[in-house]
């Protein structure tokens, strides 16, 4: 039973299969319950191939900050047979199915609380394919949610086909007209802000980089990090930037690395087979010292893998996919807020330190759109790569064996001509792989990091408590619920996040693991990556919890798991 | 007034007789014949013998890892358009592993030169066949002979696009020193073909000086069709076989970033905004 101050939420989901416009309503309707001041969250679960499949897009809305995920539905709205054979095992008691009458059949003797509605012949009428929008209409009133409202978001969605729109905006006004509503309580916000926004993992990221600085991008298309690529590409001209779809993975970093040469901030953006493929290059701009951003949006792999279902599995070679060794920063955020955050960290990290930062995103963080507050942009510190001075120009070396490791860079187009390459070479670029100039460039390159103090390299959620519960990236959001969950059950349990995953931020970790008898570690994973590579740092026991079938934790999950270590410790 | 020799003063590792001396011999005449300062100069390459060639000019050099040499020259032009690029690669780094980079960057036309130094062979490893080598021949990674069919990338750069493609050879220095600077010269991207033997693991320099000749009389460089149909025609004829005036990469991604201008500049405020 929720509390007395609670916020209140209302979890939706919206189930068939692609072709459906599911995509189209699930958006409309996040933004009107954003509109209405509440906080939005979305996730969508679809299928790989374009045109057939099953869909299913949740969109939970709550007003009051709460966590994100939850274990129940309250509303199901069903596009057919197999929508609601599948959601109904997770529909709370209480909950209501409105569903297109024309081809879903309640269950006999249900107690559900029904809302049928003939979809597909009043569709029929209208438009088709304006099912969805029956279907959107009906649910808006249930909810309620003002219809009128809607009409602008159907008109932009089909700017380019007033047929379609017209078609859609009748078709919405008819599924309202065709069921009594509310049929939940209505679920008020406190007070609107016009500060907000929803977005997804993808935008965040992808506006963060244009608030570091980023000019250039280069990407190949790949689930589910096409967005990142589409979104700069529209927007970055506009801030005199350039975007290219190059040929592969590899061209794409490549021309990164050399638009960074040339001075400008660049990134590039993929997921787990096109991270693989710049394994090399990885490699170069940490011998070259060349600053660049590698977005990762982890998807389930190895190999093709589940384009679409997401995984942490990627951290491994996040932290060490190269041969041989050279300094990088791997950081993960944790959630759309923290995506654009942490790419204006990345271009920082990258720029301070002459390194390549990675961003370990996934594809939940990605694809799932929250309400956030519009990050304050005039505070932002954006910082640039230090450049040489007229006294570093004097016979200027671009790998200057500095105390700090950081040598002062010389742009093409100025004074300071020097070489750069991937071979072992001396101060002044040249190649030298002499065991005296081999030692020095080696720990030259590592000794960077050794200065690196990043204010926001892990996130303490709850410092007291015996038995601990570590967790990176997205799994954040599952922690915190589950947290919440545990303190109503009375039970302490202390929590971090890692949000700097490489270098480990051996401090935090110590602090973490003093008088702890055991750690719970969850992550979307087959062989626990993050517990491998804490285990030397944390020395109680590790108790590994993964979950590797496509789908993000469910708070309970990390409950269950917990109570179950605190009871044996 | 800053010099414009373009001599870096580093000497080559190459072995004496090898056709890259050439090369660097058009390649430094041709930078000394533009109005540009050494410092606007960025010399990119990839891995191999060809790739030796920017250390020994000055300039800024970028020496990426194997292949992927043109689109890391490609960032470069684009980060800053005003800047002189040249991309220098062997014919394993520029049709092997960077074949498929090759193709897209004729396509692509950035205003950037290739110089692709071809010896037929593998020759910093000491002898392997390359795409190039013709079909049948005996290496020590093919000792029954080369099983694949040898690529022509002139044919390649012309079928994708190349706005600028022309073959030279290294036994024939004027002709390649006045390419070169043709290559330089021309405003999108230069494809430049340079027979260069090896001298070592696979010294063709005599058949080629008896066999190469230039493009006869009256080709029309204007023609993209009779340009591949003379590459089908003659494999190992030198000359400008195409050149024709399209707009850049560069000058498209400024007609967009004007017109996106236009459209009214970028605000981060207000783009965000647009989320809510």
């Amino acid at each position: 039973m929720p509390q007395e101050g609670t916020p209140r939420r209302l979890d939706i989901a919206i189930a068939g299969q692609t072709g459906d416009g599911i995509v189209t309503i699930g958006d409309i309707l996040a933004k009107s319950l954003l509109r209405r001041g509440l906080e939005v969250f979305t996730f969508r679960f679809y299928p790989t191939e374009v045109r057939r499949g099953a869909v299913t897009y949740f969109v939970s809305a709550a007003n009051g900050k709460i966590p994100l995920e939850a274990d129940g539905l309250d509303i199901l709205v069903c596009f057919d047979q197999d929508s609601l054979e599948r959601g109904l095992p997770r529909l709370n008691e209480g909950g209501v199915v409105l569903s297109d009458s024309d081809r879903v059949t309640m269950p006999d003797g249900s107690s559900l609380s029904a809302v049928p509605v003939p979809a597909t012949s009043i569709a029929k009428e209208h438009h088709r394919l304006a099912r969805n929008s029956v279907l959107l209409g009906a649910l808006a009133k249930i909810l309620p949610l003002d219809v009128e409202a809607m009409v602008p978001m159907i008109e932009d969605r089909f700017r380019d086909d007033a047929t379609l729109a017209d078609a859609n905006c009748a078709a919405l006004k008819e599924g309202s007209a065709r069921v009594e509503g509310p049929v939940v309580s209505p679920l008020e916000a406190s007070q609107r802000r016009d500060d907000v926004l929803l977005l997804s993992g993808n935008e965040a990221l992808s506006l963060g980089a244009i608030a570091a600085g980023c000019r250039f991008f280069a990407g190949y298309p790949i689930t589910p990090a096409s967005e990142i690529l589409e979104l700069l590409a529209a927007e970055l001209p506009a801030f005199d930037g350039s975007v290219l779809q190059v040929e592969d993975e590899m061209a794409a970093l490549a021309a990164v690395l050399g638009a960074s040469f040339a001075g400008t901030k660049a990134m590039t953006a993929t997921s787990g087979p096109g991270f693989s493929l710049m394994s090399e290059l990885l490699g170069l701009s940490s011998m070259a010292e060349i600053p660049c951003v590698v977005v990762d949006c982890q998807r389930g792999g190895p190999s093709t893998g589940v384009p679409t279902r997401t995984e942490q599995s990627d951290l491994a070679e996040a932290v060490h996919g190269t041969h041989g060794e050279g300094p990088r920063i791997v950081l993960a955020p944790t959630s759309v807020a923290d995506c654009f955050a942490t790419a204006v960290d990345a271009f920082d990290l990258a720029e301070t330190f002459q390194v390549p930062v990675i961003i370990l995103s996934d594809l939940y963080l990605a694809h799932r759109k929250e309400s956030i507050v519009m990050p304050e942009l005039s505070s932002l510190a954006v910082v640039d790569r230090l450049l040489a001075d007229e006294s570093d120009l004097v016979e200027y070396a671009r790998y200057a064996l500095t105390e700090d490791g950081v040598s002062p860079a010389a742009l093409p187009g100025g004074p300071g001509m020097h070489p750069v390459m991937g071979i072992e070479h001396d101060e002044r670029g040249l190649p030298d792989y002499s065991p005296a100039t081999r030692r020095a460039m080696m720990e030259k390159r590592f000794r960077k990091l050794h200065a690196l103090r990043y204010e926001r390299s892990v996130e303490v959620l709850r410092e007291a408590g015996e038995v601990g519960l570590l967790a990176w990236g997205s799994t954040a959001g599952a922690v915190a619920a589950a947290i919440d969950e545990l303190e109503r059950r009375d039970e302490k349990v202390r929590s971090m996040i890692l949000r700097q995953l490489h270098p480990l931020p051996e401090q935090p970790l110590r602090m973490f693991s003093e008088g702890l008898r055991a750690t719970v570690i969850p992550e979307v994973n087959f062989t626990g990556q993050l517990a491998s590579i804490v285990a030397s740092h944390l020395k109680v026991p590790i108790h590994s919890l993964v979950k590797y079938d496509g789908t993000p934790f469910r708070p309970g999950e990390i409950v269950a798991r917990v109570e179950e270590v605190a009871a044996d410790a | 007034m800053p010099s414009r020799s373009f001599k870096s003063g580093v000497p080559p590792v190459w072995c004496a007789g090898c056709g890259d001396y050439s090369a660097l011999d058009a390649v430094i005449r041709g930078l000394q014949s533009l109005d540009r300062n050494p410092e606007d100069v960025v010399m990119v390459a990839g891995i191999g013998c060809a790739s030796r060639l920017p250390g020994y000019v000055k300039g800024f050099r970028l020496h990426t890892v194997h292949g992927r040499a043109l689109p890391a020259a490609t960032g470069v032009k684009v980060a800053n358009p005003d800047l002189l690029v040249l991309a220098v690669t062997g014919d394993g780094d520029g049709v092997a592993i960077g074949g498929n980079h090759f193709l897209h960057t004729m396509a692509r036309n950035p205003d950037i030169t290739h110089i692709l130094l071809d010896n037929s062979v593998y020759g910093m490893t000491r002898g392997q066949a390359s795409p190039t080598s013709p079909q049948g021949l005996r290496t020590r990674s093919t000792p029954f002979g080369t099983l694949d069919r040898g690529i022509d990338p002139l044919l390649m750069a012309l079928s994708a696009g190349a706005t600028f493609a022309a073959r030279g050879f290294s036994g024939d220095i004027q002709s390649l020193r006045s390419l070169t600077e043709a290559a330089l010269r021309h405003h999108g991207v230069s494809f430049l073909h340079v027979l260069s033997p090896c001298v070592t693991f696979r010294d063709t320099a005599r058949d080629l000086r008896a066999s190469v000749e230039a493009l006869p009389e009256g080709h029309d460089d204007g023609d993209r069709q009779q340009a591949i149909a003379a590459a089908v025609a003659y494999p190992h004829r030198t000359g400008l076989y195409y050149q024709g005036d399209e707009p850049t990469l560069e000058d498209t991604l400024a007609d967009i970033r004007d017109s996106a201008a236009a459209r009214g500049r970028g605000d981060l405020q207000t783009l965000m905004a647009g989320f809510g």
